[in-house]
């Protein structure tokens, strides 16, 4: 799986998980957690509120400090208590006055809403009270009629109503809040005496008035409801609760409820701030809705955001990194090395270490290399110019210079002066293109002797391609060179005469331009090395060189090779006479014969033959040697070669034969006959004799005799015979018969044909139907490679018979010797056996001998009934001829 | 001789060796004619060593006056001077004072009843009287006439107004409208915008029971370009009222006298034992603009 696709899943994984996770420990701790913000809740609603009355009951206090302590307030009450006449009542004074009274109040109250302030005098009854609620100011102000009752003004002064009266009596305790419950209002109130000149005038009573209005007005900055309690009795609050019920509520189970105290009496009024648990769990519900749907939207952003962000930071750099690598990682990958299948980085990983551990072996090769190279080579660097910016100590030891004398000299001063310009023209091209240039240079040192190295220069190419320096290392091959001309003087030099030999003359024909080659050979040289040995042989040649030398000396344009044994070729270069060129060598015939040559007290003359030819340079040797056999052939002197030489149409032929085999066996048309062997003894077919044919291109079967011995000539005629041999045991393989097949002795010498022959064997397993043939058209040298021939396939079953036995080097001997299963008996001595009673008697005595030996005979050439019977008389195992049937392709 | 200078000394021993704290409950510190008083009643006790003043403020406040004088009798202080704001109720307060033992002398307003040592004032009916007189005279006996009255219920102001009236009686053709301002200028200033400037009414005089009052008229009438035209008599004399009358803006004023220096020397008398009268009338005069050169105003 790619890097990618696990990133995918394991951030998928991770973050599913965490997610999860979070969620369920979130959902696990959140009822805890509630519980605790509820109960941290309700501190801070009580706090709120208590807060809120602390302040309230000082605004009390400050409003009855204030009131206490103003002159003119007291002035004013010490004249309506101390001289107000109700029997003779001044209205306008006293109502005046009282009306100040309540114009101050009015003022004081302004700033301190739901507040009512009354005075009442020392019976405690009212006198006058203004209370301001929502924003509104109501009145009362203690009067006289014109009766003298006492009668309740407003602020406009108009009469209020007996039913709307407030509470007129003063039932309040001194100096301390209390509350009392008004309508459906509670009142938080501060009673204290006043008093004008230590003399008490009367009371002030200060309340707060605590509604339903105020009651939500402070709920705003709870977070929980509020709920007021007078007297444990009536409530306000700030939600709808039937105030039966209350009670009930207070000690529900369902409720979390918090009780606090206003007043110092805690009967007198408290609050409680009171949570309803099922909406405690609908808001956990809520929460933990908007919990999910937040962690599954920071899932989905988190998710693509790592994607992002793995992608920018971590796949996007590996895949770069992945990039470096591949440019650095074919010059470092083994080939066999293969990533393990697994991520890119895994396989990074892998790419790296591999990549490391054949740096460390690159830089150990690198630093050996280096090593090496400074033990073994002259290198030098040099800038764009040729100047040399570096030396190795090889190079300053090999040329004679120093560090100094080198760096930044141009590369010239090594330059030999017979080194032609065009080498060093081709070398800066080539490494201008950026290519590695290679060659052989001369130098020159310092002390002005020279050495030749072997020089490699290349271009050093920066990371845009650009050429910034040459390298060049040079290995000194002085002495190599020094060598080759002498191996190459020794290659080319024969040396028992000190001639240019054949090697060179080769060399030569394909560069320089000859005209005329001439060969001139010793006739009979065979004799004089047989009669006088090999080493006179040797003085003799040696003699007959000095003799051509000696006398070609004389005249210019012509070169001498000792070609082989009693062989030199003499090349002309100068051709405009051919006459006088061929008059030369004439003349050089003539004057060896004239010559005697006295060795080791021997005088001697030599007879040469000479053949000249003038063709095209390619062919002069091949046409000089055509013209010396056929003046040999021929017994002539001196033979010069023309077109119409008879040796030529017999090479001709050859050459015709040897295409027509190379085209059969490339078209697959060498094929083998079957000649069936007639059995004497049984009257049946019972074996094959497998005979080469070639089918040219025309379709006409070729008999052997056209080609087989040209093939012999050539590497064709082993393909010839694994042919025969492949498809002889291709077609028998199936087949109730014997079948033979032809093989020379040098076929059997032939590692090659020996090897194929075994391979048959065991490819096809039918060794017990093969018989091989063996002609003995030639001697055979070495008995032992042969026997252990015969020892192996008749390993595999097969059997061993003498072709042609009565002729050329076949004798009883071989017989014996090659332990043969056959006697094939020469057709020559068979198809005139009718007539020729010497060649009966022979065939009569190779029967007997073969019989008494154990090995069956085989009568070839058998063509009609006269020898078949005669051949039968004789005892003649199997009959072989066109009686019995021609070679045909198929097997009847 | 000897026994002379030796009874001399020891009565100067005797009358000096006893302080006597005078308070003086005042009716209004911030009305001029009223500072005026208090700044003569101080000047005069200044200049006995064996005097000592308690000055409180009322601020024309019924209440505080009786609050102030309550506040002295709690003091113990030797006399009460007093300008009673309320005739009746300020008896009852001044009724404790003497039962307190300590001299009560009303100066400028009287009370209902007779609780008080002695009573100093100019004939307040009187002034009324002839300021109708005058101006009747002005207006040639036909006309409007626009009354701006002092405090309600103080005797100076229902006397002024009475005397006033009672002169009219005789002339059907001079009607009056009474418009209150307390004697203040600012009050005056919000009556007058109101008469003139809203309601646009038009009088033929002016008759005020102080010249403070005028002041405000003036300043009404000059801020709305209008023409000073018409007589106005006012009572008290002060600095501005001279001004006026010099320039012709104002017709007449009477002097007011404030009895505080008189009411000292009461006190001196009591203290010395002498005899004195019970009620002291103080004279007044009519400034016009014959005498108001040589006359120097009141405060």
């Amino acid at each position: 799986m790619t890097l990618k696709g696990k990133l995918f899943i394991w951030l998928l994984i991770i973050i599913t998980t965490s997610t999860a996770l979070s969620a369920i420990i979130y959902y696990n701790s959140m009822n805890s957690l509630y519980n605790k913000q509820i109960q941290n809740d309700h501190k801070h609603d009580t706090s709120i509120v208590l807060n809120h009355f602390n302040g309230i009951k000082n605004n009390i206090k400050f409003l009855n400090d204030d009131i206490t302590k103003n002159n003119e307030f007291i002035a004013s009450l010490n004249l309506i208590v101390n001289y107000q006449d109700e029997n003779n009542y001044d209205k306008e004074v006293f109502d005046n006055e009282k009306y100040s009274i309540i114009k101050k109040t009015t003022k004081w109250l302004s700033t301190s809403n739901n507040t009512s302030i009354a005075i009442y005098d020392m019976n405690k009854d009212l006198l006058m009270s203004s209370t301001r609620s929502t924003n509104q100011t109501s009145v009362q102000i203690q009067s006289y009629d014109q009766s003298n009752n006492k009668i309740f003004l407003d602020d406009n002064k108009q009469l209020i109503p007996k039913k709307d009266l407030k509470i007129l009596k003063l039932n309040s305790p001194l100096n301390t809040f209390a509350t009392h419950k008004e309508d459906n209002q509670f009142h938080l109130c501060y009673t204290t005496m006043l008093y004008s000149l230590d003399k008490p005038l009367g009371y002030l009573h200060v309340c707060y008035i605590l509604d339903e209005a105020n009651v939500k007005e402070i709920r705003k900055n709870t977070v929980h409801d509020l709920v007021f309690e007078i007297h444990n009795q009536q409530i306000l609050s700030s939600i709808k609760i039937i105030p039966l019920l209350w009670n009930k509520i207070k000690n529900n189970q369902y409720y979390i409820v918090s009780k606090s105290a206003i007043t110092e009496n805690k009967n007198d009024l408290n609050f409680y701030i009171i949570t309803n648990k099922k909406t405690m769990q609908e808001q956990l519900k809520d929460t933990i809705l908007l919990t999910i749907l937040i962690s599954f939207s920071v899932f989905i952003a988190t998710f693509f955001v790592s994607l992002i962000i793995i992608k920018k930071y971590v796949l996007d750099p590996i895949s770069y990194l992945r990039d470096a690598l591949n440019t650095i990682y074919p010059g470092l990958k083994n080939k066999e090395f293969k990533p393990q299948n697994t991520d890119e980085l895994q396989q990074m990983r892998h790419e790296i270490n591999h990549i490391g551990t054949n740096l460390k072996k690159n830089l150990a090769f690198l630093k050996s290399y280096q090593e090496l190279m400074d033990e073994g080579s002259m290198t030098s660097k040099s800038d764009l110019e040729g100047q040399i910016t570096y030396a190795n100590d090889r190079f300053l030891k090999a040329t004679g210079y120093t560090l100094e004398e080198v760096l930044y000299k141009p590369h010239n001063i090594l330059r030999d002066p017979n080194t032609p310009k065009s080498t060093y023209e081709k070398m800066w091209r080539d490494i201008k293109e950026k290519k590695t240039w290679r060659g052989i240079l001369k130098n020159r040192c310092k002390d002005g002797s020279s050495i030749w190295t072997k020089t490699v220069i290349r271009p050093i190419l920066d990371e845009k391609n650009e050429i910034v320096e040459y390298i060049a290392m040079r290995n000194d091959i002085t002495e190599l060179i020094d060598q080759r001309k002498e191996l190459e003087r020794v290659a080319t030099t024969d040396v028992l005469t000190g001639f240019k030999n054949r090697y060179k003359l080769l060399q030569t024909l394909k560069s320089d331009r000859y005209c005329m080659l001439a060969i001139i050979n010793i006739d009979n040289f065979r004799q004089i090395n047989d009669f006088y040995g090999h080493e006179f042989g040797d003085k003799v040649i040696i003699a007959l060189g000095q003799t051509i030398k000696n006398y070609l000396d004389k005249t210019p344009h012509w070169d001498i090779f000792h070609l082989r044994a009693d062989e030199f070729v003499m090349l002309c270069t100068h051709c405009d006479d051919q006459e006088k060129a061929t008059n030369t060598i004439s003349q050089l015939q003539s004057h060896i014969r004239s010559q005697s040559f006295l060795l080791d007290k021997q005088l001697l003359s030599l007879r040469t033959s000479i053949g000249i030819s003038y063709e095209k340079q390619d062919s002069l040797l091949m046409t000089a040697d055509i013209a010396l056999k056929y003046a040999k052939k021929e017994s002539k002197d001196v033979v010069i070669y023309t077109d119409d030489n008879p040796l030529q149409k017999e090479y001709e032929n050859n050459i015709k034969w040897t295409f027509i085999i190379e085209t059969a066996i490339k078209n697959d048309k060498i094929v083998p006959y079957f000649q069936p062997i007639y059995n004497n003894h049984t009257n049946k077919i019972e074996k094959y004799e497998s005979l080469v044919r070639l089918i040219d291109e025309e379709g006409k079967v070729i008999s052997p005799f056209f080609f087989l011995e040209i093939a012999k000539q050539t590497k064709f005629y082993k393909q010839i015979t694994k042919k025969v041999i492949e498809k002889s045991f291709e077609n028998f393989k199936d087949k109730p018969y014997e079948f033979s097949i032809n093989l020379s002795i040098n076929d059997i010498l032939d590692s090659e044909i020996k090897t194929f022959i075994y391979n048959m064997l065991e490819k096809y397993e039918i060794g017990q139907q093969v018989v091989f043939e063996i002609v003995e058209s030639e001697s055979i040298a070495n008995f032992d490679d042969i026997h252990e021939f015969i020892q192996n396939v008749k390993d595999y079953g097969c059997k061993i018979a003498i072709d042609d036995f009565g002729t050329g080097y076949s004798n009883f001997e071989y017989l014996m010797k090659l332990n043969a299963d056959y006697v094939k008996i020469d057709g020559s001595m068979i198809k005139n056996i009718n007539v020729n009673k010497n060649a009966q008697l022979v065939v009569s005595t190779i029967v007997n001998f073969s019989q008494q030996l154990g090995m069956q005979t085989i009568a070839e050439y058998v063509e009609d009934n006269k020898i078949q019977t005669i051949v039968e008389s004789l005892g003649i195992d199997y009959s072989q001829g066109y009686l019995h049937g021609k070679p045909d392709k198929q097997i009847q | 001789m000897k026994k002379i200078i030796i009874s001399l000394l020891l009565l100067s021993c005797s009358v000096l060796a006893k302080n006597y704290t005078i308070g003086y409950a005042g009716a209004d510190f911030e009305k001029p004619w009223y500072d005026a008083q208090y700044q003569e009643i101080r000047n005069t006790v200044a200049n006995h060593d064996n005097l000592k003043l308690i000055a409180k403020d009322s601020q024309g406040s019924i209440s505080q006056q009786i609050m102030n004088i309550e506040a002295l009798i709690q003091e113990k202080v030797d006399f009460i001077i007093a300008p009673p704001i309320h005739p009746r109720i300020s008896s009852i307060v001044l009724q404790k004072a003497l039962k307190n033992n300590i001299p009560v002398i009303l100066i400028s307003r009287h009370i209902s009843t007779d609780d008080y040592t002695t009573f100093i004032a100019p004939n307040n009916y009187q002034i009324g009287y002839d300021a109708a007189k005058l101006l009747a005279q002005k207006i040639k006996y036909q006309g409007k006439v626009l009354m701006y009255q002092g405090v309600a219920n103080a005797t100076t102001s229902t006397e002024r107004e009475n005397g006033f009236m009672d002169y009219l009686k005789q002339y059907p053709k001079i009607s009056v409208t009474k418009v209150r301002a307390n004697y203040k200028k600012s009050d005056a200033i919000k009556v007058t915008e109101e008469i003139f400037i809203k309601q646009k009414q038009k009088f033929d005089a002016i008759y005020s029971h102080s010249d403070a009052m005028l002041v405000g008229v003036r300043e009404v009438m000059n801020k709305y370009n209008l023409p000073i035209d018409i007589p106005m008599i006012g009572i008290d004399y002060n600095v501005e009222a001279k001004e006026a009358i010099l320039l012709g803006t104002q017709y007449a004023s009477f002097i007011y006298q404030t009895a505080g220096k008189e009411a000292v020397e009461i006190i001196l008398k009591m203290i010395n034992k002498q005899t004195f009268n019970r009620d002291i009338e103080l004279p007044t005069t009519i400034i016009t603009k014959e005498n108001a050169k040589n006359i120097a105003p009141i405060f």
